[in-house]
């Protein structure tokens, strides 16, 4: 009887094992290369942010805002001996109104990093590329993003816009142009491994420091749309702008 | 009995791993894959669903179903009927599409060109999500078609002609609405316009006429107040704004947007997903082709492009919509000023966008 058995379990593994000739001989939970997937978490000022619904600038206008989309593009880290590592072509298209606020870095060194840089907008030669290169889901596809100006005229790096509460007086502000590319690089820390490889982050971005820091933006006196790449609602809110984002967290 | 026992998982071994070959059937089946031809720089890669790889057997039988009247209750309609290749697959000019027993529609025949790269729904509305369910929804529509998928399959099941197609195109003759859809879906695919004048200039192959230029510069500049500084003669002061809803070179948007239309009644999008913020909003659909494709808007209620160019330089105070809620709308409202020169530059613009090959090519048209 015990026989049997051996017999029997014998060939139950032949059974499992006999259709397995591509087998990788490498442990699949063991990665090359990690990832970093990153949620926009949007705030105004303390409160989280939200769209259609009565909100207070700095300036104590109440607005209701419609659209926050923007792009960003020229992502890299810098490792613990301050390499810096570059994460060629890879971007994201964040709609906030829509809550379309997650992508995820890929092809990433496994290492430790203490910093993480990116841009809100596109180096020249991206911003004026033919835009028909992308395919139609890719972050920087016209179809998709709704933030191209028209052929190779460049895109729209941050597209704000809403209403003033109390005359239903509408804004709008595109903000675009090479020169009007923000630079960010916050400090982290993190490790990714073999074993380790995926992580997730958060990265915050206060809405209400684009109405403020250094200066205080007024819908009513300062305008409700930026005309032109360098108009000065364009240049107040860029400025503005350099410390939008409050922090980055790895979880 | 162990050995019976040991023969039979060794058998059972054996046969678990031949299952490829078993899957192998007995009469080879095979298509020949379908090649875009369209110049690559001017549309975006080509965007196929990957469980319906385009096969010249499979757009072949597309495009028969797509001119077949055997679609409808009593064979008078069919996708053709509304969708007239020679106005840009749009209906013949008529405001509303007559359907089957003369039913008048309640919306404008959309362009079908470029449908490859539609995201977010198709129809006015978006009412279907992908387009082999979009190819279905006018067959069972009673204002169209007034059939049901059931009776087209057994229509279709009784022609040698159609079994033989679908066997070429999927290798089996039974017939579904999956394989109905697929096949319809297959062809709307490949209609792809991309050869018009504007596409040329692009190319490098011809160049605009000083008329056609400005229109394009109005085309894609901000709308802006004109005040006291600014030249009145120089379109880039005011621009029509068009680029924001229409951008791109499919000249399409993929969101739902209202147009500032008064006494609009349809719902549009709202109407499908309940959300009260996207009443009275509709796809913003393709201007390629759109010399040929009016009446225009939704509700099919302009006839000429000179009367659309009108509407959006009008105040939009009687709009339906609350354009409070659509800040771009809102800013052509406040802004555009046209002269008569400007508005004729903008219309010859808008018709460098015919394509009078995709108008007249043989492989889009009527094959019995």
């Amino acid at each position: 009887m015990k026989k049997t058995v051996y017999i029997l379990l014998g060939s139950i593994i032949a059974v499992f094992s006999a259709c397995s000739p591509d087998q990788d001989p490498i442990d699949q939970n063991e990665a090359s290369t990690s990832s970093l997937k990153i949620t926009m978490d949007h705030k105004m000022g303390s409160a989280n942010m939200a769209y259609n619904v009565d909100l207070a600038l700095p300036s104590s206008e109440n607005v209701q805002m419609s659209r926050l989309s923007y792009i960003l593009g020229g992502f890299y880290l810098i490792d613990g001996n301050n390499n810096k590592v570059l994460l060629k072509d890879q971007y994201a298209l964040i709609e906030a109104h829509k809550g379309d606020v997650t992508f995820t870095l890929t092809d990433i060194p496994l290492g430790d990093y203490i910093s993480i840089g990116f841009s809100i907008g596109l180096d020249s030669a991206t911003n004026h590329g033919n835009p028909n290169q992308y395919a139609a889901e890719h972050p920087l596809s016209p179809i998709n993003n709704s933030l191209h100006w028209n052929w190779t005229g460049g895109y729209i790096f941050t597209a704000l816009e809403g209403k003033v509460v109390k005359d239903a007086e509408t804004f709008i502000f595109h903000l675009a142009g090479d020169q009007n590319k923000l630079d960010f690089e916050l400090p982290t820390s993190f490790s990714t491994s073999a074993t380790d490889a995926d992580k997730e982050a958060v990265i915050t971005y206060d809405v209400s420091e684009v109405f403020k820091n250094p200066e205080i933006y007024s819908i009513a006196s300062d305008g409700a749309s930026s005309h032109s790449v360098s108009s000065p609602v364009t240049v107040k809110l860029i400025r503005n702008m350099s410390d939008v984002f409050t922090k980055f967290e790895v979880k | 009995m162990k050995r019976l026992l040991l023969f039979a998982l060794i058998g059972t071994s054996i046969y678990a791993c031949t299952d490829v070959v078993n899957e192998v059937p007995n009469t080879p089946f095979s298509t020949t894959p379908y090649t875009f031809t369209y110049n690559k720089n001017l549309l975006p890669p080509a965007r196929i669903p990957k469980d319906n790889p385009l096969t010249q057997e499979g757009v072949a039988l597309g495009r028969m179903l797509f001119y077949d009247p055997i679609l409808s209750a009593d064979s008078t309609q069919s996708c053709a009927s509304c969708h007239n290749q020679k106005d840009g697959f749009t209906d013949n000019q008529l405001q509303y599409s007559i359907g089957i027993r003369g039913t008048v529609g309640k919306r404008n025949s959309m362009s079908i060109a470029n449908l490859m790269w539609h995201l977010d729904g198709f129809f006015w509305d978006g009412r279907s999500d992908i387009l082999r369910h979009q190819a279905l929804m006018p067959i069972e529509d009673p204002t169209e078609m007034d059939e049901t998928i059931g009776n087209v399959v057994v229509k279709l099941s009784n022609s040698l002609m159609y079994k033989e197609a679908f066997e070429k195109a999927f290798g089996s003759t039974v017939i579904n609405d999956e394989t109905i859809g697929k096949s319809l879906e297959q062809f709307m695919l490949t209609l792809v316009s991309a050869n018009s004048k504007f596409d040329r200039v692009m190319a490098g192959l011809e160049t605009f006429t000083v008329q056609e230029q400005t229109g394009r510069t109005i085309f894609n500049a901000e709308a802006i107040p004109l005040n006291e500084e600014q030249d009145p003669n120089n379109p880039q002061n005011f621009g029509a704004d068009c680029f924001h809803c229409h951008g791109n070179s499919l000249f399409m948007s993929r969101e739902y947007l209202t147009n500032g239309l008064p006494n609009v009644t349809d719902l549009g999008r709202g109407g499908v997903n309940g959300n009260t913020r996207d009443n009275y909003k509709f796809k913003a659909t393709t201007l390629r082709n759109v010399e040929k494709t009016g009446p225009y808007m939704h509700d099919g209620r302009f006839g000429t492009l000179e009367e659309v160019v009108q509407h959006y330089l009008g105040d939009l105070s009687d709009a339906t919509s609350d354009l409070g809620n659509e800040p771009n709308m809102h800013a052509l409202r406040d802004s555009v000023y046209l002269s008569e020169d400007h508005k004729a530059a903008l219309v010859s613009f808008l018709k460098t966008l015919t394509d009078e090959e995709f108008l007249t090519k043989e492989e889009y048209s009527n094959p019995f």
